[in-house]
C-alpha cells in the first residue's frame, strides 16, 4: 500500500453539494434573464450585454448571502453542517460570477473609451464627496480581489502552508468583501433604479445575515458562560460527574483562568481530556463525537486519537491532550498538563 | 445522566448522510432552489431597461451648451466642472472596441 497526493478527494457528497449548488445558480440567472425577457415590451427590453452584467451581478451577491449564512446557522442547527463541509466550493462559485459580472461590466462600459477598461476604471477622475458621484465601481473591484485571494487559498494546501490561524484571518475578509457589495450596490444599482425592489432586498439580505450572525453569537457566548469553571489548587479543573459526561461525547470546560478551553470525552470507562480546538481550522471539538475510536470534528470531520491526541496515519495533526483525574465520580483536568505527543507519528499524505 | 443516544447523529463528509441530515435536507433544498428562483424573478421584476443613450450636451437638435471647465484628454475626453462634475466629450467616430 502507498500514499499518494490526490487533489480534491471526491466523494459523493460533494458531487452532489455541486451538482445542486451548480442547478441553484443556473436557475437564479435562468429566472432572472426569463423575467427580465417577458415582463419589458419590446421596445423596452433590456440589451443582451447588460441583461448578462446584472444577472451575474445578482447571482453573485445572492451567492455571498448563502455562503455568510451557513457559518451562524450550521451553529444554530446542526442539520445544516453538509452545507459547511464544502463551503469553500461555493466561494470558489462566488468568485467566477463576481468575475464574469466584472469582466461583463468593465468590458461593455470601457469599450466606449480609448484607454483599456481596466485601466480606465483605476484611473478615472472620482469624487468621494459626493454619493450620486461616488465611484461605486471600484468597491466592486476591491470586493473582487479579496474574493480573487478567498478562492486561490481555499485549498488545503494553503492552509497548511499558511496554518490556521493566518488563513482562518484571511478567509474573514469575506466579510470585508460583503461591506464592499452592499457599497457597491447601495451606490450603483439603487442610484439608477427608481424601483423599491433592490433597495428592499439588499435590506432584507441585511437584515437576515446580520439577525443570524447575531443570534449564532449569542448562543455561542451562553453556551460559554455556562462551560466556565473555576481553576482549583493545583491547576486542576472541576469537569463535573462522570456520569454527566455522554458516552462517546464529550463535555467542554473554559477554565476561568482565561486558559484554551479543554473537551473532555468518555469512551466507554476511560475520560480523555484535549484542547477543544481543532488542528485543521480551529472547529470546537468539545461538540464533536468519538466516531470509529477517534475524537471527531464537526465542523469538517478532522479525527484525533483521543489518547495521544494525533490523527490517525497517515494524517499528521494533533491536538494537546490533558491528564484526566477521576475521585470519587468527579473529573478534574489538569492545565498545566497539557502536552502535545509527538511520539509514533508518520509523515503522510495530505488530506 | 446523558446519553449520546438523545443527540441526533453527527455528520462526517465520508459517511453516509444521516436519516436527520438527509431528512431536513429532503425539503430543505427543494424549498431553497424555489425560493431562488422567486429571489430572481422579484429581482428582475425590480429592475427596468436603462433606455437609449442620450447626448448630455444638447438639450434639444442643434442647441449647444456652454460649460466652463477644465478639459482632461484621459482615460476620455472630457471637461471637469469647478463643480467636480464631468462631462465627456465625444466626437463623431466610434473609439476602443
Amino acid at each position: 500500500m502507498s500514499l499518494q497526493y490526490v487533489t480534491v478527494h471526491w466523494n459523493r457528497h460533494k458531487r452532489v453539494y455541486d451538482v445542486v449548488a451548480g442547478l441553484a445558480v443556473l436557475l437564479l440567472i435562468a429566472g432572472f434573464v426569463l423575467v427580465s425577457v417577458v415582463r419589458l415590451p419590446a421596445g423596452e427590453q433590456v440589451s443582451p450585454p447588460i441583461l448578462a452584467i446584472r444577472a451575474f451581478g445578482i447571482a453573485a451577491i445572492v451567492l455571498l448571502h448563502v455562503v455568510l449564512l451557513i457559518g451562524p446557522l450550521a451553529r444554530l442547527d446542526e442539520r445544516f453542517a453538509p452545507l459547511l463541509y464544502n463551503r469553500r466550493h461555493l466561494g470558489v462559485m462566488l468568485f467566477c460570477l463576481g468575475g464574469l459580472h466584472g469582466v461583463a461590466a468593465i468590458g461593455f462600459y470601457g469599450a466606449f473609451g480609448n484607454t483599456d477598461p481596466l485601466s480606465a476604471l483605476l484611473a478615472s477622475p472620482t469624487d468621494v464627496t459626493r454619493l450620486s458621484a461616488f465611484p461605486f465601481e471600484l468597491l466592486g473591484f476591491a470586493a473582487l480581489v479579496i474574493l480573487f485571494v478567498m478562492a486561490a487559498t481555499s485549498h488545503d494546501f494553503w492552509l497548511a502552508n499558511l496554518g490556521p490561524r493566518l488563513w482562518k484571518t484571511l478567509h474573514v475578509g469575506v466579510h470585508l468583501a460583503w461591506a464592499l457589495v452592499i457599497g457597491h450596490v447601495a451606490l450603483g444599482v439603487m442610484q439608477s433604479e427608481p424601483s423599491s425592489v433592490v433597495p428592499g432586498l439588499l435590506g432584507a439580505g441585511v437584515l437576515l445575515v446580520g439577525g443570524v450572525h447575531v443570534a449564532a453569537a449569542v448562543r455561542q457566548r451562553s453556551r460559554e458562560r455556562s462551560e466556565t469553571a473555576a481553576v482549583g489548587e493545583g491547576g486542576w479543573v472541576d469537569v463535573g460527574d462522570v456520569a454527566d459526561i455522554p458516552y462517546g461525547g464529550a463535555v467542554t470546560v473554559r477554565p476561568s483562568s482565561g486558559a484554551a478551553a479543554i473537551a473532555v470525552f468518555r469512551d466507554g470507562g476511560v475520560v480523555h481530556a484535549v484542547a477543544n480546538q481543532c488542528a485543521h481550522q480551529g472547529g470546537p471539538l468539545g461538540e464533536g463525537r468519538l466516531i470509529d475510536g477517534c475524537i471527531t470534528c464537526p465542523w469538517h470531520g478532522y479525527q484525533y486519537r483521543p489518547g495521544d491526541g494525533c490523527s490517525p496515519p497517515p494524517y499528521t495533526e494533533r491536538v494537546p491532550v490533558h491528564e484526566v483525574r477521576v475521585i470519587a465520580g468527579r473529573v478534574s483536568v489538569s492545565l498545566s498538563g497539557a502536552t502535545d505527543r509527538d511520539d509514533d507519528r508518520d509523515e503522510g499524505a495530505d488530506r | 445522566m446523558s446519553t449520546l443516544d438523545d443527540r441526533p447523529p453527527m455528520y462526517v463528509g465520508s459517511l453516509p448522510l444521516p436519516w436527520t441530515h438527509s431528512r431536513f435536507l429532503r425539503w430543505f433544498v427543494p424549498l431553497s432552489l424555489w425560493g431562488v428562483a422567486m429571489l430572481a424573478a422579484v429581482g428582475a421584476w425590480g429592475m427596468r431597461s436603462p433606455g437609449p443613450g442620450q447626448w448630455q450636451l444638447m438639450s434639444g437638435p442643434a442647441e449647444p451648451v456652454e460649460i466652463e471647465g477644465f478639459a482632461v484628454a484621459e482615460p476620455y475626453a472630457m471637461i471637469v466642472t469647478p463643480e467636480g462634475e464631468t462631462v465627456l466629450v465625444v466626437e463623431e467616430r466610434k473609439f476602443g472596441a
